[in-house]
């Protein structure tokens, strides 16, 4: 167990470390003058060379890119992703102000999904008529087929301004988090269902299932004891994919829903080139997706005792 | 009500009458059971023996209640008498017959290395029998689970108990499953082929101890199998089954000394046993000058007629470690092959007998470097496949195929058959789209499969047939070499013997040379020139076969022989 837990946080930084290099690469090494859009500042105006030289030496841009990528990331090991340009407070002040929004959001988001999903997929599993299982079976890929901003846009319609039960936009208690986190779960909670749903449907065929029937065990009990959980595995691992998914959306939801938080300030620092917001933004993200990864990894053990054994012998 | 039943008075526990089953499906419907009669004494062991698709199976699963999605019992009487009196199972609703299962009517399964939950806890998963029959509560259910292991013969059952069943072996599996069907005292356990899976020196202990069970608890057994062999220790009764019906039923000594159905002696002379011939005679004495010096040899020299003695295959001191789990100290590693050597001459057999996990499969790997070894040399015909680069191994490739064991997995289910022997040929560019097509058809009909199978898919094939699709496949490029990893075991009793006719004529035909791995000693000695016994990792005896079989000198040779399910009259339990 040790040597698995050493493996995946090994991993993890990793993980990490190649998210932020890459990153770097992409804003520094992309054609285009950092020290330009830095004195820009977003406004399409012509500086004259003294302060861009000025600029230059200023942040270090003159220097080699290989010294840069050093001192960048060194400052970034202890806590400091240097200063946005278009508002000129630090990058960590930027995030830690938008992240709680984002993160009850996106959390929310997979709790509603993972719930949703999974009874989902219990429920249209459990029939043993093929007609009711198909009807319910076909209702996840109707769901995925919705786009988020779209089903976004309906609900704001109906809840809001028809039946006037919760806040259109904003910030402001839960009443404002119920519509996002469910434009955002709906997707999500949809290939949930699927993948559950057709592992569920793979146990239910194992040999072993028989043999729990014939041990006079209830079909109910067998559904949940004995098959939920050999079916789980795979849309584990799902989870942790659509993490990542979630986070990305918000840029989408918090657009839709007016809602501050870590999607409206990448959607503002990429259109204007803010470069260590988004260097910020992307380490941030990366670190959300690496700790549910990790969390799941610890968790794949206490599912099936065989993983732990070869995690250690790979 | 007592629970104790004299096992002398003639009452029956449970009389089948007329039973008719039938499989609903898109092609319409398959009637798997029609009109069975059988019945079980108490304290009786009645065998149900038949090929697959002889409705045996189906039938034990009728009588639990248990039909795969489907299957339905559409006429007929299941009378059982149980702790709740006499009920027709026929008949029962789902919730009295889940009240019967487990309680009164066990189950052991054909395969024990995928009966058990995986992610449960042995103990666990035989307490629950227990539990859910409210014969135990949650506090002492542990105990009564770890008591009921002991009973199946599992050694350190507390241990065990706390274990998952990857932990354990599939000899300890099938005791734990066995554990579970005998848990709750059952009158009636049902074993659907408890023991084909299994090692035959594990078979032969797990079917000792189930008939000592049977004899302490007075339970009755309705044992379903494909081998007479196993039937014919064990059974008081034999009912033979054929396309869903008895074809002959009565005491088992009686079937097997003057059967009366012509199905029921082919099933007798199909079955290889250790009094079969072998098949391979014929060709040693059509080859004519070589037989009479290679047997006074014991084939171990030069072919007759060949100037120069290399055989075509030659393992020298192959080793094979795979790693294991660190625990605690440094490394540990499993030596699967440990100083193996040996050689195959062209056109011969030798064989590869062994239990699983005697390493006999992972030689057949290396032997055609499916696998590297770790150290020795294998070289075929001039090869040396350790030393040999990427491509010239691809190059011997031709040269050397492999047929498995399970013909329902080594087949893509989505190709077409013609296809599917095409692939190798395609695979090594040779001929056009025209030839490889007249190739594969030639093939077919060389493995006497009629011609109209080249446009049908792999899944919807017999075992048999697909076995055979499988050795064309295998013969496609005209390979010297053919390894077969247990080719027949996954087969019946009757296509078995006709895959090996087919396999000895091939190798007359092309001068094949075959190395085959078994752990099934009748069908070795019906196919091989020579045997190699292999135990963890090492060849324990090698010899010509016939010297090997008549006068055993490694004491794990005698035992492995001594083991295999004979047709001879019962001695293990006094009638």
């Amino acid at each position: 167990m040790g040597r698995y837990l050493a493996r995946r946080l090994a991993a993890a930084v990793g993980v990490l470390w190649a998210a932020y290099t890459l990153a770097f690469a992409i804003l520094y090494l992309l054609p285009g003058d950092p020290a330009e859009i830095l004195a820009a500042g977003g406004e399409n105006t012509d500086p004259d060379p003294a302060a861009l030289e000025k600029l230059r030496a200023e942040y270090g841009l003159d220097r080699p890119i290989a010294e840069q990528y050093w001192d960048k990331l060194w400052a970034a090991l202890h806590g400091n992703f240097g200063v946005s340009v278009t508002s000129g407070r630090p990058v960590t002040d930027v995030i830690k102000d938008a992240a709680p929004s984002t993160l009850l959001l996106t959390f929310g988001a997979l709790a509603a999904a993972i719930i949703g999903g999974a009874l989902l997929a219990l429920i249209a599993t459990y029939p043993r008529g093929a007609g009711l299982r198909q009807l319910l079976l076909s209702l996840p890929s109707l769901a995925v087929s919705a786009p988020t901003f779209w089903v976004g846009l309906i609900l704001v319609q109906l809840l809001s301004f028809q039946w006037r039960l919760l806040p259109a936009i904003g910030n402001e208690g839960w009443k404002s988090l119920v519509m996002p986190v469910v434009t955002l779960a709906i997707p999500v909670s949809a290939v949930v269902a699927q993948v559950l749903a057709k592992s569920l449907l793979t146990e239910l065929g194992s040999p072993y299932v028989e043999i729990a029937h014939a041990k006079g065990v209830s079909r109910t009990r067998i559904h949940l004891r004995h098959v939920a959980r050999n079916a789980a595995i795979p849309t584990l691992t799902l989870v942790g994919v659509l993490t990542g998914e979630l986070l990305a959306g918000t840029v989408v939801v918090e657009t839709v829903f007016s809602r501050a938080g870590i999607g409206r300030v990448t959607a503002a620092a990429v259109e204007r080139q803010d470069i260590p917001v988004v260097l910020g933004v992307v380490v941030f993200s990366a670190a959300i997706f690496v700790v549910v990864n990790l969390l799941i990894d610890l968790v794949y053990p206490l599912l099936d005792p065989r993983i732990a054994q070869n995690g250690a012998r790979a | 009500m007592t629970d104790t039943i004299d096992a002398r008075t003639p009452q029956h526990l449970l009389t089948i009458d007329g039973l008719r089953v039938a499989y609903r499906g898109r092609r319409g419907e398959v009637r798997a059971v029609d009109g069975v009669d059988l019945a079980v004494g108490a304290g009786q062991v009645v065998a149900v023996v038949g090929e697959s698709g002889s409705g045996k199976s189906t039938l034990a699963h009728a009588v639990i209640g248990l039909l795969p999605a489907g299957g339905r019992i559409d006429a007929g009487r299941i009378s059982f008498a149980g702790r709740d009196g006499e009920q027709d199972l026929a008949r029962l609703s789902e919730r009295k017959l889940r009240a019967l299962r487990g309680r009164d009517i066990g189950l052991i399964p054909q395969d024990p290395s995928v009966s058990l939950n995986p992610t449960t806890r042995i103990g666990a998963q035989v307490a629950e029998v227990l539990i859910v029959h409210g014969l135990a509560n949650s506090r002492n259910a542990h105990v009564e689970a770890v008591q009921a292991l002991a009973d199946a013969g599992l050694p350190d059952p507390a241990t065990r108990a706390q274990q998952f069943p990857h932990e354990l072996s599939g000899g300890m599996r099938q005791r734990v499953l066995i554990a579970i069907a005998f848990a709750a005292n059952p009158r009636l356990v049902i074993a659907d082929e408890p023991t084909s899976a299994l090692d035959v020196t594990v078979q032969k202990r797990i079917l000792d101890h189930l008939g000592m069970l049977v004899q302490s608890r007075g339970t009755s057994i309705l044992l379903i199998t494909h081998d007479l062999g196993v039937a014919a220790g064990r059974a008081d009764q034999l009912i033979v089954m054929s396309r869903g019906r008895v074809v002959e039923a009565g005491r088992t000594a009686d079937i097997l000394d003057n059967p009366q159905h012509e199905y029921t002696r082919k099933l007798l002379s199909d079955a290889p046993s250790m009094a079969s011939g072998s098949l391979i005679a014929g060709r040693r004495t059509a080859t004519a000058t070589d037989t009479a010096t290679a047997r006074e040899r014991g084939g171990s020299a030069d072919d007759a007629g060949a100037a120069t003695p290399v055989p075509l295959l030659q393992v020298s001191h192959v080793v094979k470690h795979f790693p294991l789990p660190r625990r605690g100290g440094g490394e540990r590693v499993l030596k699967a092959v440990d100083d193996v050597s040996f050689s195959i001459e062209r056109g011969r057999t030798l064989a590869l007998v062994g239990e699983s996990g005697s390493g006999k499969s992972t030689t057949a790997r290396l032997s055609i470097a499916l696998t590297a070894p770790t150290s020795g040399s294998i070289v075929f015909d001039g090869l040396d496949l350790v030393k040999a680069r990427s491509g010239e191994i691809r190059r011997a490739r031709q040269s050397m195929q492999i047929v498995y064991q399970n013909p329902y997995t080594s087949l893509s289910p989505r190709l077409t058959v013609s296809q599917i022997v095409e692939e190798p040929l395609r695979i090594f560019r040779v001929g056009s789209k025209a030839e490889r097509r007249a190739a594969a058809a030639d093939l077919i009909d060389q493995v006497a499969l009629p011609a109209s199978v080249l446009s049908r898919r792999a899944a919807e094939l017999s075992g048999g047939q697909r076995q055979r699709v499988a050795i064309a496949r295998a013969l496609a490029l005209s390979p010297s070499l053919v390894v077969c990893d247990e080719p027949v075991s996954a087969l019946d009793v009757t296509v078995q013997s006709q895959i090996l006719a087919l396999l000895v004529d091939l190798q007359a035909e092309r001068n094949l040379s075959y190395l085959f791995i078994s752990h099934d000693l009748a069908v070795v000695r019906q196919i091989a020139d020579d045997v190699a016994v292999m135990r963890n990792g090492q060849i324990v005896e090698a010899g010509p076969t016939q010297q090997i079989y008549a006068a055993p000198q490694h004491e794990y040779t005698q035992e492995l022989l001594n083991a295999v399910p004979t047709r001879a009259a019962r001695t293990t339990r006094p009638n």
